[in-house]
C-alpha cells in the first residue's frame, strides 16, 4: 500500500490540467468503491487521487426528446431515487437494483463504474443495448462518442488520461419497445458470471423493428452480438406464433454462441458460461419481448 | 499530505487532521475512540464497517477520512439515547439477533437506513437491505425478525 496525496480540484478545468500535470501518477477518484480495493491489494500505486466529486458531476436530466443525461458522478442509488428514470427506463432501475449492497451502490458512480471498463460491469452491456453516449471532456475541448467504441480492454477505455468522463446519455425509450439484463451469479453479493442485455423494438405487434442483443462478463469487455441481434430484426413475432419465435430465438441463441468465446477462468468454465449465455439469451429475448408487447398495449 | 476536515459525528463537531490515506474507519476507531464501528474486511463485502453518512449508510473502510469532511456520520454509539437503547437494539437483544457481535453494528445502521425510509418493509426488502452485511452466526433468520420487530414497535403497532 503506497502512499498518495489527495486533491481534490474545484471546477473541470482545474481537475483536467492537474490530471494532464501528473499523467500517470495520478488516478481520477470517483466513489472509490473499486479503486481503493485495488490500491489496498497493492494493484494500483497512485501517487495522486484527484477526487471528482467537487465538480458537479452528479444528477441526472431529461433532454428535449425525452432522452436522459446522467451525470457520470451519480451514484447508483441516486439513480434509484430518479422518479423519471424509474417511470421510463424501469428496466435501469431493475439492474441497478440488483447491485452490490446498499452501502457500496451509496458510493459507486455510474461514471466510475463505466471508466473501470471492469469485464463483469452490469451497466455496460445494457446501456450498449440502448445505444448509449458518454461526453467526455479534456484540456482542448469536449467530445461525445459512442460506448460502442469506449472500451477497449478491461480497465482500459479510449480515454486519455486527462480526459474526464461527464455524461451519460441514453436515447429516448421508445413506447414500442422492451428491455432486460439478466445475469448469473451465485449470491446477492456477487458479480456475474455471464450477463445479457436485450433490446427489442416493435414495429408493430408482430414484426421486430429492432434488435440489439449485447453480453456482459463473458469476454474482456461487452460484446454485441451483431449476427444473433440482426435475425430478430424484420421477424415476425407475435403471441400466437410463439413458436416461431422460439424458433427465431434458438437461431439467434446458436449466433451468440458461435459469435462469443466466453472466458474460461476461475470463476467459470467456458463451457458452463456458453450454457448459461444460450439459456439466458432465451429468456431475456422472451422477456424483453413481451415488455415491448405490454407497452404497445397500454 | 496532511489535511484539516471538519466533521460530525453523533451530533458532535470535530476538527481534526487526517492523512490522504486514513480510512474513515480508522478515524472512528482510532483517533475518535469509536470502537463500535468494527475492522472487518477492508474491502466492501462485509459490512462490519456500516455507519451512516449524510444520513445514508456506507461501508467506512472504502471512504477515505478526507472525503468525509463536512458531512454528518452517525456510529452505532450514536443511536441509543443515553441510557436507553434504539427501538432496532431492543429487539436485537429480545430477538436473540446477536451471538458473537462483531457484525450487529453494521447490522443495525443498515436496518436503521431501511426503516428511515420504508417503515413497513416486506421481508425481502429487509434481506435486500442487509445483504452487503455478512453475518457468519445466526443464519440471518432472527436478525430479519429483529428488523421485522422493531419496524412494527416504531410504527406503534399494538402487539
Amino acid at each position: 500500500m503506497n502512499r498518495f496525496d489527495y486533491l481534490k480540484p474545484a471546477g473541470i478545468k482545474e481537475a483536467c490540467t492537474i490530471l494532464a500535470d501528473k499523467g500517470s501518477k495520478a488516478k481520477p477518484l470517483a466513489g472509490g468503491t473499486d479503486l481503493l480495493v485495488r490500491w489496498r491489494k497493492g494493484k494500483i500505486s497512485p501517487e495522486y487521487l484527484v477526487d471528482l466529486k467537487g465538480l458537479g458531476l452528479e444528477g441526472v436530466s431529461v433532454s428535449k426528446d425525452g432522452g436522459i443525461s446522467i451525470g457520470a458522478l451519480s451514484t447508483l442509488n441516486s439513480l434509484l431515487d430518479s422518479e423519471y428514470i424509474c417511470r421510463n427506463y424501469s428496466f435501469l432501475t431493475e439492474i441497478l437494483d440488483d447491485m452490490g449492497s446498499v452501502q457500496i451502490r451509496n458510493r459507486a458512480t455510474v461514471g466510475g463504474n463505466i471508466c473501470n471498463a471492469s469485464s463483469t460491469s452490469d451497466l455496460a452491456p445494457i446501456l450498449l443495448a440502448l445505444g448509449a453516449k458518454a461526453k467526455a471532456v479534456a484540456l482542448d475541448g469536449e467530445r461525445e462518442l459512442k460506448l460502442e467504441t469506449f472500451f477497449l480492454s478491461p480497465g482500459k477505455t479510449v480515454l486519455s488520461e486527462n480526459e474526464i468522463l461527464t455524461d451519460i446519455q441514453l436515447p429516448p425509450f421508445s413506447k414500442k419497445s422492451g428491455a432486460v439484463y439478466l445475469k448469473m451469479k451465485r449470491n446477492a453479493m456477487d458479480l456475474a458470471l455471464a450477463g445479457v442485455a436485450v433490446f427489442l423494438t416493435l414495429q408493430d405487434e408482430d414484426t421486430c423493428a429492432a434488435a440489439k442483443i449485447v453480453l456482459g462478463a463473458v469476454s474482456p469487455t461487452p460484446v454485441i452480438v451483431t449476427q444473433a441481434s440482426d435475425e430478430l430484426v424484420g421477424a415476425r413475432i407475435n403471441e400466437t406464433n410463439i413458436e416461431k419465435a422460439a424458433d427465431l430465438t434458438a437461431k439467434a441463441v446458436t449466433l451468440v454462441e458461435k459469435e462469443v468465446r466466453p472466458i474460461d477462468n476461475v470463476r467459470a468454465s467456458s463451457w458452463y458460461r456458453q450454457d448459461v449465455v444460450k439459456s439466458l439469451t432465451a429468456q431475456a429475448i422472451e422477456i424483453a419481448y413481451k415488455r415491448a408487447l405490454q407497452s404497445i398495449k397500454k | 499530505m496532511k489535511h484539516t476536515i471538519s466533521l460530525k459525528v453523533n451530533g458532535e463537531s470535530y476538527e481534526i487532521d487526517v492523512q490522504s490515506e486514513t480510512v474513515l474507519l480508522d478515524l472512528i476507531r482510532e483517533k475518535l475512540d469509536l470502537t463500535g464501528t468494527k475492522d472487518g474486511c477492508r474491502s466492501g463485502e462485509c459490512g462490519a464497517c456500516t455507519v451512516m453518512m449524510n444520513g445514508v449508510p456506507v461501508n467506512s473502510c472504502m471512504v477515505l477520512a478526507v472525503e468525509a469532511d463536512g458531512s454528518e456520520i452517525t456510529t452505532i454509539e450514536g443511536l441509543s439515547k443515553g441510557e436507553e437503547l434504539h427501538p432496532i437494539q431492543k429487539s436485537f437483544i429480545e430477538k436473540g439477533a446477536v451471538q458473537c457481535g462483531y457484525c450487529t453494528p453494521g447490522m443495525i445502521l443498515s436496518a436503521k437506513a431501511l426503516l428511515d425510509r420504508n417503515n413497513d418493509p416486506t421481508s425481502e426488502e429487509v434481506k435486500k437491505a442487509i445483504r452487503g452485511n455478512i453475518c457468519r452466526c445466526t443464519g440471518y433468520q432472527k436478525i430479519e425478525e429483529a428488523i421485522m420487530d422493531a419496524a412494527s414497535t416504531m410504527r406503534g403497532d399494538e402487539k
